[in-house]
C-alpha cells in the first residue's frame, strides 16, 4: 500500500518538476500546468471559495484558483524537500557517524559531541532560527531541515557500524591488509545502509510534515506560489464554512506521510528477513 | 509410578510461506526422577519439542496438527490458558537457551529467586519469610556453582557473563522446584568443568527430589552420561529412543551410529572420521524417512512412506531395517 | 623441546604478554591518576610450532586462548615480547608489508565470518585484494579454492545466507587458504556447527595439511578435537602455559592438575557416568593470586604454590607449570 502512495507521490513529482523547470528554463512557464486541470495561478473572482465539484474537484480557494491544481502543482516542491533533507541527512550523518563509529578514540569523541550539541536544540526551534536569519526562500528551508536531520542519522550510523565492527568478517578483512577507509567503503556502507534506509523512508515523509509547517508558519516559498503547507495556513482563516481550503491539502499531506511510513516498515521487514 | 508427563503421537506444523512438518509422531512419557535427553542437530526439531510441550508455540505460525500431552492430570492442548498459568514455575518449568530471555533485566538476581521462593512458597502452603528466603537465594546460587553468591545476587543480568546468567536460571529452576524441567541446551555456553559442576549438581537434586527433566542437547555424550534414557530426533520425529546405554553402546539407528562416529575418539593418524555425509534441508523431509538423503544404508523402501517406530528390544526406532513396512 | 620431525620451527612466541585495561577511566581518574588496573590476558607465553604441524591451545574461557590466536595473526598488538615468523618479527613483518597473505584465520561463528552482501567467491578473493596477482588471475584462484574445500562452482556467485552453516565455514576455510598462508590461526572452528558437519571439517583440515603443508594453530575448549588434531598441546589457564607437550603426553599422561581435571570433566563417549568435577570458581582475571594461579581449585596445593607461580619444569619431553615437579 505504502509503495502505491510512495510511488504515486515521487513519479508524479518527477514528471511535474522535470516540466516546470523546462517551462523555467525555456521561458514558457505554461509548459509546468500542461498536465493539471486548471491554471494553478488564474485568479477569477467570482469563482471564489466554491466547494468541491467536478470542474473543481476540491474546491477553490480565496481568489477562485482550483486547489485540486496547485496541489498538485506544489507536490515537487515538497518531493524535492524530502529527497534533499534525508539525502544531505545521511550523507552529512554518515561522513559523520562511520569514522567515529569504525576508529573510536579522537574522533568519535569529536563526532558524538557535535552531534549532541545540534541534537540538544528542538528540532522546530532549530530550523526556525535558520532559516529566519537566512531568509525566506525554500533553499535555506532545505538547508535549516538538513542541519536539523543530519544529527539523529550521525548516531545511528555510529551504533550500526559498532555493530557491523564486532563480525568477524571485518576481522578477517582487516587480515587482508585492508585499511580502515577500505573496509568501511567495501563492507560498513553496505551493511549500514541497509538498515538505515528503511528508517530513512519514513523519514521522507516526517521531513515533508516538518517543511509544510515550516511553510504553514510563513516560511516557506512565498505566495502566490502553491505550497501545500502555506494553503492549510491561508485557508484556516476561512475554516469551517469553506472547510475544503484547508482541510484537503491537510489530508494530501497525511496521506504522503502515512504512505511513507508503511512503505519503510515494509522496508524493514523485508531487510530483517534477509539478516 | 505414573509418568509426569506422557506426549503420544505429537505432531506440529509451522506454517509460513510453505507448511513445515516441525514434529511428526512424537511419543514419549517421563516418570518422577527420570532424565529424559532429547538429542538433535540444527533442523532436529528438538527445540520446538520444548516449546511445545509446554505450550509456548505462538499461533500462527505453528499450528497443534495431532497428538495430545498429558502432564500429570492435565491435558495441556485442551486446558485453558489460566490453568497452564498456575503450572508454570513449580509444575512445569523451563530452561531456555538464552538466559536473556527469560531473566529481567530491570531485577536484581536476588529479586528473580526470591520472586520463584515466592511462587513455590504460595503454591504449596510453605510459609515465606524473606530472611529465610534471601539465605536459600545464597544457597541456590552456590548450588550452581556462583561463587561469591551474595556479591552476584546484588547485581543485574547484563552485569554478568552468559554462563553466569544460564546457572541463574537454573537457581531458579532449584528455588521453584518443579515436577518436571525442561532445559534446552542449559549448559552449552558452558565451559566443560563448570558444565561438570552444573550437571553434577542438577543430577543430584533431580534424584533427591524425584523431579522429572527433559535435556535438550545437540552433545550426544554429554547427554549419554547425564541422562537415564535418550530420544534422537530428526527431522521433527523421534527416529531412536530407548536408555543411555542401549542408544550410545549399541545404536540401532543409522543416524544414532552416525552421530557416534562423528565424534573425535582418535587420532588423526587413525585416518579420517567417518560421520555422516550431506545437510540437513527441511525440503527434504515429509512422505519419506527423513534421514533417507544421507542414510548410508538406504535403499528403496526408505523413500515409500514415513517409517512407522518399531520396538527392538525395550526400545523403540523408526527404522525400515528393523521390520515392518512405512505406513505410507 | 625439540619437534616430532626434522621440521624448522616456523612460528616462534617469546615471552608474550598482553594487558587489556579494565574499568573506564574518566578525565577525573586520569587527574587523581587513579591506578589503571588491567586483565592479564595473556602472561608471558613461550611456544614453537613446527612447519606443517598442529600445536592445539587448549583451554577454557578467560585462559587467553583466543587472545594469544589474535596476537598471532597481528589482530591484537603485543604488550611485550615476540611472536616470529620464520625468524622475522610479525610485528616488523606488518610495517614492512611482507606479512601479506602468510598469517590467516578462521574463526568460530560461521555467520559472522563472512560479510552477508557479499558473494561468496568475493569472501574468499578478498585476501588477494593486495597482493600484487591479476585481476584474472584473482578469481581463478578463488574458484580453486573452493574445489580444495569440496565447495563446487555452483555456490561461487550465491551469498552468505544461502548456506549452511557447514558450508559457511568451509568457504571460510577456502578464504584463509586462498592465499597459501604459513600458518593458519583457528578459533574454536568446529564449535558452532553440528556434531556431523565437525566431522567432515575437521577431515577437510586434516587433508589440507597434508597436501599443502600448512601449519595449523587450533585453539578450542574439547578435549576430543585436540586429541584427533594435535601432534603438540599447550593446556592455557588464565593467560598461563599449564603445560605443553607432544599430545600423546599431555593427553595420555597428563601432569598438571589443572590438565587431569580439565581432561576428567569432559564426558567420553564410551563412558556413561558423569565425570567428576573440579572444585571451586576460577578467580577474577583481574585481581589474580599472588602465586600459581590454579592454587585456589588444586588438590595437590602446597605452601610455596601460593608463595610464587612456578616455573616450567621440564618432565619427560613436557614443560610443566607445577611445583610438583620441581626436581
Amino acid at each position: 500500500m505504502g509503495l502505491i502512495i510512495v510511488v504515486a507521490f515521487y513519479g508524479w513529482s518527477l514528471l511535474e518538476g522535470v516540466l516546470q523547470f523546462a517551462g523555467m528554463v525555456l521561458h514558457m512557464s505554461s509548459l509546468g500546468w500542461v498536465l493539471l486541470p486548471s491554471d494553478p495561478f488564474k485568479i477569477s473572482l467570482n469563482q471564489a471559495l466554491l466547494g468541491p465539484s467536478p470542474a473543481h474537484l476540491m474546491g477553490t480557494d480565496d481568489l477562485g484558483r482550483d486547489i485540486w491544481s496547485r496541489i498538485l502543482y506544489a507536490a515537487p516542491v515538497d518531493a524535492g524537500v524530502s529527497v534533499l533533507v534525508i539525502g544531505g541527512g545521511l550523507l552529512v550523518g554518515s561522513l559523520v557517524g562511520l569514522p567515529a563509529g569504525y576508529f573510536g578514540g579522537l574522533t568519535e569523541e569529536v563526532s558524538m559531541r557535535s552531534t549532541d550539541l545540534f541534537l540538544a536544540f528542538p528540532a522546530l526551534i532549530l530550523a526556525l532560527v535558520i532559516e529566519s536569519t537566512l531568509g525566506r526562500e525554500a533553499v535555506y528551508a532545505v538547508l535549516a531541515l538538513v542541519v536539523v536531520w543530519w544529527p539523529s542519522y550521525a548516531r545511528l550510523f555510529r551504533g550500526e557500524t559498532l555493530r557491523v565492527k564486532s563480525m568477524k568478517f571485518i576481522d578477517a578483512a582487516r587480515l587482508s591488509d585492508l585499511s580502515g577507509l577500505e573496509i568501511i567503503r567495501r563492507h560498513i556502507v553496505r551493511s549500514t545502509f541497509n538498515t538505515i534506509v528503511s528508517y530513512a523512508t519514513i523519514d521522507l515523509g516526517s521531513s515533508i510534515l516538518v517543511y509544510s509547517v515550516l511553510s504553514f508558519l510563513g516560511l516557506g516559498i512565498p505566495p502566490p506560489a502553491p505550497e501545500w503547507g502555506s494553503m492549510v495556513s491561508f485557508g484556516l482563516e476561512y475554516f469551517p464554512q469553506s472547510w475544503w481550503y484547508s482541510l484537503l491539502p491537510g489530508i494530501v499531506i497525511t496521506i504522503v506521510v502515512i504512505g511513507t511510513a508503511l512503505l519503510g516498515d515494509g522496508l524493514r521487514d523485508v531487510i530483517a528477513g534477509e539478516q | 509410578m505414573d509418568d509426569v508427563i506422557d506426549v503420544s503421537g505429537l505432531s506440529v506444523d509451522y506454517r509460513t510461506a510453505g507448511v513445515v512438518h516441525a514434529l511428526h509422531d512424537v511419543s514419549f512419557g517421563i516418570r518422577p526422577g527420570e532424565i529424559l535427553g532429547v538429542v538433535g542437530e540444527s533442523g532436529s526439531g528438538k527445540s520446538t519439542l520444548a516449546l511445545a510441550v509446554s505450550r509456548l508455540l505462538t499461533t500462527p505460525p505453528a499450528y497443534y496438527i495431532d497428538g495430545k500431552i498429558l502432564f500429570e492430570e492435565t491435558d495441556m492442548l485442551k486446558a485453558r490458558a489460566s490453568e497452564i498459568d498456575s503450572l508454570r514455575g513449580t509444575g512445569m518449568f523451563m530452561v531456555f537457551q538464552d538466559p536473556m530471555m527469560s531473566l529481567n533485566p530491570l531485577m536484581r538476581i536476588r529479586d528473580q529467586i526470591i520472586e520463584g521462593i515466592a511462587v513455590r512458597c504460595r503454591r504449596s502452603g510453605e510459609t515465606f519469610e524473606r530472611r529465610r528466603a534471601e539465605q536459600e537465594v545464597n544457597e541456590h546460587l552456590t548450588s550452581v556453582r556462583i561463587g561469591d553468591a551474595s556479591d552476584v545476587a546484588s547485581r543485574y543480568p547484563h552485569q554478568l557473563s552468559g554462563g553466569q546468567n544460564q546457572r541463574i536460571m537454573l537457581a531458579i529452576a532449584l528455588a521453584e522446584k518443579p515436577r518436571l524441567l525442561i532445559a534446552d541446551e542449559p549448559t552449552t555456553a558452558l565451559d566443560v568443568t563448570s558444565q561438570a559442576q552444573v550437571l553434577n549438581v542438577l543430577k543430584g537434586i533431580v534424584k533427591e527430589s524425584k523431579m522429572a527433566m527433559i535435556y535438550i542437547t545437540h552433545d550426544l555424550v554429554v547427554a549419554g552420561s547425564f541422562c537415564d534414557r535418550i530420544a534422537v530426533m530428526y527431522g521433527g520425529m523421534i527416529q531412536e529412543i530407548g536408555t543411555a546405554e542401549q542408544v550410545m553402546r549399541s545404536p540401532k539407528h543409522p543416524y544414532s551410529s552416525g552421530l557416534i562416529t562423528s565424534l573425535p575418539s582418535q587420532r588423526k593418524a587413525d585416518g579420517p572420521l567417518v560421520g555422516i555425509s550431506g545437510t540437513f534441508s527441511w525440503d527434504e523431509v515429509g512422505g519419506i524417512c527423513a534421514f533417507a538423503p544421507r542414510c548410508p544404508l538406504v535403499h528403496d523402501e526408505c523413500k515409500k512412506g514415513v517409517p512407522a517406530l518399531v520396538r527392538v528390544d525395550t526400545r523403540l526406532v523408526r527404522c525400515v531395517n528393523y521390520g515392518e513396512k512405512p505406513d505410507g | 623441546m625439540r619437534s616430532l620431525t626434522a621440521n624448522q620451527d616456523v612460528l616462534v612466541i617469546s615471552n608474550a604478554v598482553k594487558l587489556f585495561p579494565v574499568g573506564k577511566r574518566s578525565v577525573w581518574d586520569r587527574v587523581i591518576r587513579k591506578p589503571q588496573r588491567f586483565v592479564h590476558a595473556v602472561d608471558d607465553v613461550s611456544l614453537h610450532v613446527a612447519k606443517a604441524e598442529t600445536l592445539v591451545l587448549l583451554g577454557e574461557s578467560g585462559s587467553g586462548k583466543t587472545t594469544l590466536g589474535r596476537l598471532v595473526v597481528g589482530l591484537e598488538t603485543l604488550t611485550s615480547g615476540r611472536i616470529d615468523l620464520d625468524g622475522e618479527g610479525v610485528r616488523r613483518l606488518k610495517d614492512n608489508g611482507k606479512l601479506s597473505g602468510r598469517l590467516q584465520m578462521v574463526f568460530q561463528d560461521p555467520t559472522s565470518s563472512l560479510d552477508p552482501f557479499m558473494k561468496v567467491v568475493d569472501c574468499v578473493a578478498e585476501p588477494l585484494r593486495k597482493s600484487r596477482i591479476e585481476k584474472e588471475k584473482i578469481s581463478a584462484r578463488a574458484m580453486e579454492s573452493l574445489g580444495n574445500v569440496g565447495l563446487g562452482e555452483k555456490l561461487a556467485g550465491k551469498k552468505p545466507s544461502e548456506l549452511s552453516q557447514g558450508q559457511r565455514q568451509r568457504v571460510a576455510v577456502a578464504r584463509a587458504i586462498v592465499s597459501k598462508p604459513e600458518v593458519i590461526v583457528l578459533d574454536e572452528p568446529t564449535s558452532s556447527i553440528d556434531v556431523s558437519l565437525q566431522a567432515q571439517v575437521l577431515n577437510l583440515l586434516v587433508r589440507l595439511q597434508k597436501t599443502q603443508g600448512f601449519t595449523y594453530l587450533l585453539i578450542t575448549h574439547d578435549p576430543n578435537v585436540a586429541r584427533y588434531m594435535a601432534d603438540y598441546i599447550a593446556v592455557m589457564y588464565l593467560g598461563k602455559v599449564a603445560e605443553y607437550g607432544p599430545a600423546e603426553s599431555v593427553l595420555g599422561n597428563p601432569r598438571h592438575p589443572y590438565t587431569q581435571a580439565l581432561l576428567a570433566s569432559a564426558p567420553k563417549p564410551d563412558e556413561l557416568s558423569l565425570p567428576k568435577p573440579l572444585s571451586g570458581e576460577p578467580p577474577s582475571m583481574v585481581s589474580l593470586p599472588k602465586g600459581c594461579r590454579f592454587a585456589p581449585r588444586c588438590p595437590y596445593v602446597m605452601e610455596r604454590c601460593k608463595e610464587s607461580q612456578p616455573p616450567l619444569f621440564d618432565k619427560e619431553g613436557s614443560l610443566v607449570a607445577c611445583y610438583l615437579y620441581d626436581h
